[in-house]
């Protein structure tokens, strides 16, 4: 029944999918370095990693969610996955909320389900049973919104954010109603290929999915990439489309904005920290991004336009304080 | 001007691995209720004498194997967690030491660490020990429970594993009563060969009397907590867990069972409590819960660096170990008949 085997290493990765879900925690003020380590212990006795510069930045241990599903294929091909999908939480500088879950493909090492003890050896990848063509398997798993019928990544790393939101140390309350924004990745891997990105905004209000190639060794650059790309969208996001609307609607009505401005200035903009200290290779990759999006210098626009709205409510206080 | 090369980094990114010491291998002698010493010792000094043969032959097929150097270390299991009937009458941790010890003695071999259950819950470092010394272990071990995905799982449903269940295989569907029940079906295990021998193993109960109550852990998860201890695969943020404490000379053991350590040591010279490998000599009616420990391990996520330091040590040995990859093959058991001569005493 059970056989050992000596496979630790298995076949090579081809494909790599994750989801990324981003939103502010739900507690009124910023959670401190050592709560925040608490909320990310998610599995008692596994290591909490955490980074304090440029920004502080906490990461649960990875989870581990066993599947047995058939894939979603575009086009032709058929394709069975079993294994596990690994998904952690990071909370940066006690604001912010992501839940990640990623998983990558390999050919499958035999036509039939192994014992478990085989999947577990190397968490976080699921086998493929049949061998429907890689670029199909993509496009299926970019195209297969909710509710999945194959891999259910969006659940996955719902969950994650839940499980963490429903803490009791959290006061439930938040200091902004900002929504949740989600990015959905999907990469192809290959030994000798050099790292590429394409992003697309999707029809769906708040969803990204981001294509993106390179060689195994640079999957946890990429998968890092995407958290960070994340992070920033939902930065832009909530001060382009909650913050600065809201605060022209109160001046117009009277209302006194300040609070909302304030929290921009002090909580939000301070984390606009592009992860160019990372690695040479994150970078390049960064500002090739930028250098197509614009998104460094779309974001100082708006501080701007926060602070000349600050400066006129001073000047000119509404009549409703 | 030149390119500078600088690096940043810091420590609390990637959380370091504590090693622990390993022997070749540890015998259980025996795992007792602190019931069972009500008699005195008549129930150990059995149980010792049951395993003494064993113990010797398990000594000869090591030394064999690894040379005459082979370490191994021998240690015995109290049950201070499962309520008992008499707590007043209880015998205190030094009694229980003493007879222990002198019943191995009888029995032909010395004793080098005796374990307490309850320290298999929480993990104490020393005696007296406060929360600052101590580890959730069953905790820890629940935690790493990864369940069997079902066929057609894709991640949309939340496993329950926190049900404080955990099956080797697909359950039969529950039969309501009600119009809608569903036809019968049989449980599958997972991977069976032709027929199944479907196992379903509660992990903890909890008192429903209480809302927040504390977990019960069942003996099935204890059992696995304690080879994981003696294959040396715990670990809390990457430290070494349950180390044996030595009482000096002169240091009185506490009272209570609640205060002493997880594991104490009580010969000078013993070889690491933990090793590559663990042979159990045990009554019949363990043979349910070892099973149910082996099927948890097997569903468990180690942490590969554990597994890799613990590989790496047992290749680097003077001869050379190489070690399975499932932690299950490490473990072996031998679970004694009930036969025994007629005593004229």
């Amino acid at each position: 029944m059970s056989r050992t085997t000596t496979e630790r290493d298995g076949a090579p990765a081809v494909l790599a999918f994750g989801e990324v879900r981003t939103c502010l925690i739900q507690n009124l003020g910023t959670l401190s370095p050592s709560a925040s380590v608490a909320l990310m212990q998610l599995t008692p006795g596994a290591p909490v990693s955490k980074a304090d510069r440029p920004v502080r930045r906490v990461v649960s241990p990875e989870q581990v969610t066993g599947v047995d599903c058939r894939l979603q294929v575009a086009r032709e091909g058929r394709g069975r996955a079993i294994g596990t999908v690994l998904s952690h939480a990071t909370v940066t500088n006690g604001r912010i909320l992501q839940g990640i879950a990623h998983v990558t493909l390999t050919p499958a090492s035999s036509k039939d389900r192994r014992e478990w003890r085989h999947y577990l050896q190397r968490p976080g990848v699921v086998e493929v049973i049949g061998s429907p063509h890689p670029h199909n398997v993509l496009d299926g798993y970019l195209a297969d919104i909710s509710p999945a019928r194959g891999l259910d990544l969006a659940s996955i790393s719902d969950r994650v954010i839940d499980e963490v939101q429903m803490s009791s140390r959290l006061d439930h309350t938040t200091a902004l109603r900002a929504s949740t924004a989600v990015v959905r990745w999907a990469v192809t891997l290959a030994p000798d290929s050099g790292p590429t990105v394409g992003i697309a905004k999707s029809d769906l209000p708040n969803v990204h999915i981001i294509r993106l190639s390179g060689a195994p060794d640079h999957l946890p650059m990429l998968i890092r990439f995407c958290e960070e790309f994340a992070l920033h969208e939902w930065l832009l996001t909530t001060v382009q489309d909650v913050i600065v609307p809201r605060a022209e609607t109160d001046i117009a009505r009277d209302r006194d904005p300040l609070d909302s401005l304030l929290f921009a200035l002090n909580e939000l903009v301070p984390l606009w920290m592009p992860p160019t200290h990372l690695s040479p290779d994150m970078k390049v990759l960064w500002e090739v991004m930028e250098s197509r999006t614009h998104y460094s210098r779309l974001f100082e626009r708006q501080v701007a336009r926060i602070r000349d709205l600050r400066d006129q409510v001073k000047i000119r206080p509404p009549r409703r304080l | 001007m030149t390119a500078v090369d600088v690096s940043y980094d810091e420590v609390t990114q990637t959380p370091r691995v504590d090693a622990v010491p390993l022997g070749h291998l540890s015998v259980e002698t025996g795992h007792l209720y602190l019931d069972d010493f009500a008699e005195g010792d008549r129930k150990i000094a059995r149980q010792l004498e049951h395993a003494a043969p064993w113990l010797e032959a398990a000594n000869k097929r090591i030394r064999k194997r690894f040379g005459r150097n082979a370490r191994i270390s021998t240690c015995f299991l109290v049950d201070d967690y499962t309520p008992s009937g008499s707590a007043p009458d209880q015998p205190k941790p030094a009694e229980v030491v003493d007879i222990v010890t002198t019943a191995a003695e009888q029995a032909g071999f010395r004793l080098d660490y005796l374990a307490r259950e309850a320290g298999c819950v929480v993990a104490c470092e020393r005696p007296y020990s406060g929360p600052r010394d101590q580890s959730p272990l069953a905790d820890i071990v629940a935690g790493l429970i990864v369940e069997e995905a079902a066929v057609g799982a894709n991640g949309s449903r939340p496993p329950t594993a926190q049900t404080g269940w955990l099956s080797n295989g697909e359950r039969s569907p529950a039969v309501a009563v009600a119009m809608d029940a569903p036809d019968w079906e049989p449980p599958e295990e997972f991977g069976k060969y032709r027929h199944s021998v479907f196992v379903d193993i509660e992990l903890w109960s909890l008192d429903s009397a209480q809302i927040h109550a504390e977990r019960q852990y069942s003996c099935s998860l204890l059992s696995a907590v304690w080879q994981l201890l003696r294959l040396g695969l715990l670990r809390n943020a990457g430290k070494a867990v349950a180390k044996p404490y030595r009482f000096g000379t002169g240091e009185a053991l506490p009272d209570l069972w609640a205060q002493m350590p997880s594991i104490t040591q009580l010969t000078q010279d013993a070889a690491p409590f933990a090793a590559y490998e663990t042979f159990s000599a045990l009554p019949q009616h363990y043979e349910a819960a070892e099973h149910a420990a082996r099927i948890i391990i097997d569903h468990l996520r180690f942490d590969p660096a554990v597994l890799a330091q613990t590989a790496d040590r047992a290749r680097d040995e003077a001869n050379p170990i190489v070690l399975p990859d499932n932690p299950v093959g490490r473990t072996s058991h031998l679970f004694f008949d009930d036969v025994h001569v007629a005593h004229n005493d």
